[in-house]
Formats: structure tokens, C-alpha cells, sequence
């Protein structure tokens, strides 16, 4: 007799949007022009795609849980300025974890002050910026440090699997795929990932049901501060320097990329796969300005409009889909109100 | 708790009156000089006039980011004004508020028509205000070197005091006057504290918020206005620590970032010594980049204090 109300929380959500974006705009890209049909621009864009997208993976759970991280960027100069400087007296696998250690304590710290001190992430992190960007200029002196061992330029340099006309597939590449196979094993099928979109969907019933809020929260800015390291080494050895002044407004491309990924900043959402694709169309997007001589200065403008864009798209989704499930309900209660009458 | 509550009293005084006799008694009788007491009070007041406006906007619960861009963008606009366009110093400074009300404009409606949050909202014009001075500026420096006017707003003296430092002064009072005494000032705490009741209660939020950005970059404005008019020159790379300097101040002198309570005059002190630290950074000899370090921890020092006091509450109950 009882039918059952199907509601949001019973439908499986799956969120095609980006990919399908994406794939449109490969199509029309490879309408266009001849670059784009060839796999070696493709790998290209990959690499790019590695170096943001490997930190948006550990900012898509910081950002999950409704804190931020502005301070990655200049967190990664920093490590990197400390990792090439030492790299010569203590040798390539020891400067490699040091940049690791480096992140990972700083990102820490940041944790710690945001979810034990309870101070508003985006504030504290862009302190934390000014102040990370800083002691890196005191080190490096304004000066640009230069990545001396052959080996450790290889990380970000070499192919796989090259042969005749055909590039190979970039290292960094691998190391974000693995990256994101981790991260999706992490969020979306152990205990972990489902105590952050617990947590992300409501803080006190989550902590009601007997989560350590706290210890997870600062979890997440401990992962953060892994990938983030990760990204130190692979950029830096790609570039062969360090500077204080490396990839600027590098955190702000990653939060965009977590974004268009369909995470929203306020509410519980967010999938790997999308942050996966997102990276990719970003640096696909990087990819076109710099194909079709657009002139720099545009790229501001570009970058703000598209975060913005992205967030307008996601709260419009939740509006409609908040719109469509009411009308679904009332529908539904229409149709069982007269059977309960007859009772 | 009496501590804190006696920091919440007279801390960031205090706090101001101990970095004043620190630096008097590392630098001696050169820092307390009238002359460098004046340099002093003529650097901040850029930092102070921004600031009024960014306590409007963190009292109303909001976020402004963009504040060092548009200062940015002030510099280049004046030039555009005075050496292209030909408009004479009166028409370039109209011209530059005109772009700041402009600038609250797209700021006010990102955040309230657009409900993005306001501190993404501002982050994101921030760039794309920088990459507007970058366009119309071509990446280039504008000098106007020759403009003897517009090199009076900053170079001339009232009664023996520059100019910056009585409109920094007249700023101050004005925005003290309004934060305590007007409906605005109090539709603004409101908004802050709860801004679902105030929106209940009658009072046009929407209304408030668009104000409040409009506020806080025409303040930005009439910082890069005097900015502009003591280097003469407009330049994309202007103001890079501007934004965070003057949220910095505010945070310092109280405010909460939670909203609904603003400390002006705390901010003037908070201000007040992060100007004798940079000055004495100056005197010591010391790179540009010291500032960052010490404006950043600094910053996050503010935070945890302001925050302290509700941390031991909670963890009483």
C-alpha cells in the first residue's frame, strides 16, 4: 500500500556536466584548427593539466569540508626555494622529502589555527601567504635558484613510452594519475571520504554520530600539504628554478579548478573525476590563450570571470534542483494524499 | 578571562604605546623626531583612508579583496586622465571615483545578485581589476611628472600639516561619526550580527551591502589619489600589500571577522603601529620583503586574539 517518496537523498547524483564541456570544446577546438588533432599537443596539455590538478585533488577535500587553503601557492615556492637550496649538500631523494615534510607541517600549521583556533581559513590563509612569501624572499634574496641535478630535472621533463611520433606520455601525468586513483579510492570508498561529506553536509550531526570533526578537518589540510608538496618538486624540476615568485595566483587556479569541478564552496559536493576533467579543460583553456597569441594581461580577467561563472553555475544548479525536487514532492504527495483519504 | 578582557579594553593601545617605545629605544632620538613622526603619519594615512571603508564592509559581514587593485587602478586612471585625455586634475580625480563607484558596483552585484561569497567574489575582481589596469595601461608606466596641481594634494600644507594628513583626519572623524551616530552606521552593525532578521525587520539589506562595497572602494580611490600624486606616476605593479595592509589594520584594531562590531578608532592605532614597524624596518636598512613577514604573522596574531576569548567560553561550557 505505502509507496515510497523518492527524494534527492535516495537518487544516486551523477554530474556529467564537465565532461561534457570538455569534450564539446575538444570538438570544436579540433574543428578549428590542426593542432589540436594531433596527440603530442594533447600531452602538452596534459603535463599543464598535472601541475594545478594534483593540488586541486587535496584542495577538493579541504574544500569539501567548507574550510580553503589561499596560502598553497607561496607555500610551494617555499618549499621549493628551501628544497634546491639544500639539494646540493644533502642530495636528490633527502631534498625531495624535506619539500614534502616542509608542506605537509605548514599545511598543518594552517590546519591547526583554522580548526582548533577556529579562525575564518580564507583570512588566516591569506596572512599565512604574505608571511610564507616573505621568508622565501629572505632566502632566496630576490634571486632565482637554480635545479643543478640531472636527475631530479627528470620528474618533470620526462617522457614514457616514446616512439617514433609520438611525444610519450609525460611523468607528471603518471604521477597525477595515481594521484587521482589514490584520491578517489580515499573519498569515495573508505570510511574517510564519507565522514567528509558527513561532515560537509552538517557539522553537528556529523559530530552527533560520533566523527572526530576536528582530527578530520585537520586531516584534510594534512593531505593538502602532501599534494601540495608534490606539485612543489614536479614544477620546480620542470622549470629548473625556484623562485619566491613562481606560478603566481597559482592557489587561486587551483580553487577554480576544484570549483568547475562542481564542488560547491558552501555545500557538500565534489567528486575526483570531476576535479580530474576540470584540471584538464583548465589547462586546455591555458593552452588556447597561448596558441592564438592573446595577450597576457587578458588572462586576469579570464581567470576571475571563470571562477565567478562557475560559481554562479553551481548555486543556479542547486536552485533549480532544489525547485524540481519540491515540485517532485508535491506531485507525489497529490497522488498518495487521496489513497490515505480513502482509509 | 581578565586578561582578555582588559586585552579587549586597551590591548591594541597598549600594544601601539609598547612598539613606540621599542622603536624609540632601538633608534633613538632620529625616530622620535618631529620630521620622521610626520613621515610616519603621512604613510599610514593611505593605509588609515582605506581602511575606514574596509571596517564598513567587515562590520556588514561582508569581505572586500579588491581594495589594492582598484588602489592600482587609481594610479593608472588619474594618468589616463591627465595625460591623454586631457581633462585637468579636477576631471581625472572625478574620473577615478567615478571607476571606484564603478568598481563597488560590480563587487555589490557579484555578491548580492550573483550570491557568490563575497570573499571569492572580491578575490576574483581583484584580479580582474589588476588585468583591467594592465589593458588600459598596456603594461606601461604613466609619468605626469609635469602636472603641478595634482602634485599639490599631496605636497601642499594647511597651516604648517600636509594636506594627506587633514584628509586623512577629516575621513576619520566623518567615518567615526557615521559608524556610531547614523541609521546607516547602525543598519550596517545589524546587517552583521544577523543579517536574516535585519532582511525581517524592514531594513533594505541589499541596499546596505551595495553601499557598503561603493564605500570601501572610493575610500581605496582617494588612497590611490594621493598615492598617485606623491610618486606622479601610474604603474600596474602599485599597491601589491595595499589590500592586506589595511584588512590588517582593521582585524588589529578590533573588528570582528565575523561582523557586527567595528573598532574605528582601534584601527587608526592598529595603523598607527604598523607604521612604526615599517619605518623602523626602514631606518634598520632592511629589504622591502621584512614587511611581508611581519604584516603577515601580525595578521594571524590579530586573528587568534580576537578569537581567544570565544575559545576559553567554549571550552568552559
Amino acid at each position: 500500500m505505502q509507496k515510497s517518496v523518492k527524494t534527492r537523498s535516495a537518487r544516486k547524483e551523477r554530474d556529467f556536466s564537465i565532461a561534457i564541456i570538455t569534450l564539446l570544446f575538444m570538438a570544436v577546438l579540433a574543428l578549428i584548427h590542426p593542432q589540436y588533432r594531433s596527440i603530442n599537443n594533447y600531452m602538452n596539455i596534459l603535463r599543464e593539466a598535472s601541475f594545478v590538478g594534483i593540488a586541486a585533488l587535496g584542495m577538493l577535500n579541504v574544500i569539501i569540508t567548507n574550510n580553503t587553503d589561499l596560502s598553497i601557492g607561496t607555500m610551494m615556492a617555499l618549499a621549493a626555494v628551501i628544497m634546491l637550496k639544500l639539494m646540493p649538500t644533502v642530495g636528490v631523494p633527502a631534498g625531495i622529502l624535506i619539500c614534502i615534510l616542509i608542506c605537509v607541517s605548514l599545511s598543518l600549521l594552517n590546519g591547526y589555527l583554522v580548526v582548533y583556533c577556529r579562525i575564518s581559513a580564507f583570512i588566516l590563509t591569506l596572512g599565512m601567504q604574505y608571511a610564507f612569501k616573505g621568508i622565501a624572499f629572505i632566502i632566496t634574496h630576490q634571486k632565482i635558484i637554480a635545479a643543478k641535478d640531472p636527475l631530479f630535472t627528470q620528474i618533470g621533463n620526462m617522457n614514457l613510452f616514446a616512439t617514433k611520433g609520438f611525444d610519450g606520455i609525460p611523468l607528471p601525468f603518471v604521477i597525477f594519475l595515481v594521484s587521482t586513483i589514490i584520491s578517489y579510492i580515499l573519498l569515495h570508498r573508505t570510511g574517510f571520504g564519507r565522514k567528509l561529506f558527513a561532515i560537509s553536509n552538517s557539522e553537528n550531526a556529523a559530530y552527533l554520530a560520533g566523527i572526530n570533526v576536528k582530527l578530520v578537518k585537520l586531516l584534510t589540510y594534512g593531505i593538502l600539504g602532501i599534494f601540495v608538496g608534490i606539485a612543489s618538486i614536479m614544477i620546480s624540476s620542470r622549470l629548473w628554478m625556484a623562485s619566491a615568485e613562481m606560478r603566481v595566483s597559482y592557489e587561486f587556479d587551483v580553487i577554480t579548478i576544484v570549483v568547475m569541478g562542481g564542488a560547491a564552496l558552501t555545500c557538500g559536493k565534489g567528486s575526483v573525476i570531476n576535479t580530474f576533467i576540470s584540471s584538464i579543460f583548465f589547462a586546455m583553456i591555458y593552452n588556447v590563450i597561448n596558441h592564438f597569441n592573446v595577450d597576457p594581461y587578458w588572462q586576469y580577467i579570464l581567470r576571475a570571470v571563470l571562477l565567478a561563472l562557475s560559481i554562479y553555475a553551481s548555486n543556479l544548479r542547486v536552485v533549480i534542483r532544489n525547485k524540481l525536487d519540491q515540485h517532485r514532492f508535491r506531485k507525489e504527495i497529490t497522488r498518495l494524499m487521496p489513497e490515505s483519504g480513502d482509509k | 578571562m581578565k586578561f582578555l578582557k582588559l586585552w579587549e579594553k586597551i590591548g591594541i593601545y597598549g600594544l601601539t604605546l609598547f612598539v613606540f617605545l621599542v622603536c624609540w629605544a632601538l633608534l633613538g632620538e632620529n625616530f622620535v623626531s618631529a620630521y620622521n613622526l610626520m613621515n610616519v603619519l603621512m604613510q599610514i594615512c593611505l593605509v588609515v583612508i582605506g581602511s575606514v571603508g574596509i571596517v564598513f564592509v567587515i562590520t556588514s559581514g561582508l569581505i572586500d579583496m579588491s581594495i589594492g587593485s582598484i588602489y592600482t587602478l587609481t594610479s593608472i586612471v588619474v594618468g589616463i586622465g591627465l595625460t591623454k585625455l586631457n581633462i585637468g586634475t579636477v576631471g581625472s580625480v572625478v574620473l577615478a571615483l567615478l571607476v571606484g563607484v564603478c568598481c563597488g558596483l560590480v563587487n555589490g552585484g557579484l555578491v548580492v545578485y550573483m550570491k557568490i561569497p563575497p570573499f571569492v567574489a572580491t578575490l576574483s575582481t581583484m584580479l580582474a581589476f589588476k588585468g583591467v589596469s594592465y589593458l588600459i595601461s598596456s603594461g606601461k608606466d604613466i609619468m605626469y611628472i609635469s602636472h603641478e596641481s595634482f602634485k599639490m594634494i599631496s605636497s601642499g600644507t594647511i597651516l604648517g600639516i600636509p594636506n594627506p594628513v587633514w584628509i586623512m583626519a577629516i575621513l576619520l572623524i566623518a567615518g567615526y561619526l557615521v559608524y556610531k551616530y547614523t541609521r546607516f552606521g547602525v543598519y550596517v552593525r545589524a546587517c552583521g550580527s544577523n543579517a536574516s532578521v535585519t532582511k525581517i525587520s524592514g531594513i533594505p539589506v541589499k541596499r546596505v551591502y551595495f553601499l557598503c562595497y561603493i564605500c570601501s572602494s572610493v575610500f581605496a580611490v582617494i588612497g590611490g589619489i594621493i598615492s598617485a600624486s606623491r610618486t606622479l606616476i601610474g604603474t600596474s605593479t602599485a599597491g601589491a600589500t595595499y589590500g592586506i595592509d589595511c584588512i590588517c589594520a582593521v582585524v588589529l584594531g578590533g573588528t570582528l571577522m565575523a561582523g557586527g562590531k567595528g573598532n574605528i578608532i582601534g584601527m587608526f592605532f592598529a595603523a598607527l603601529l604598523l607604521g612604526f614597524m615599517k619605518n623602523m624596518l626602514n631606518m634598520l636598512n632592511l629589504e622591502f620583503y621584512y614587511q611581508y613577514v611581519i604584516t603577515g604573522f601580525i595578521l594571524v596574531f590579530a586573528l587568534v586574539m580576537g578569537n581567544l576569548r570565544e575559545l576559553l567560553q567554549a571550552r568552559k561550557v
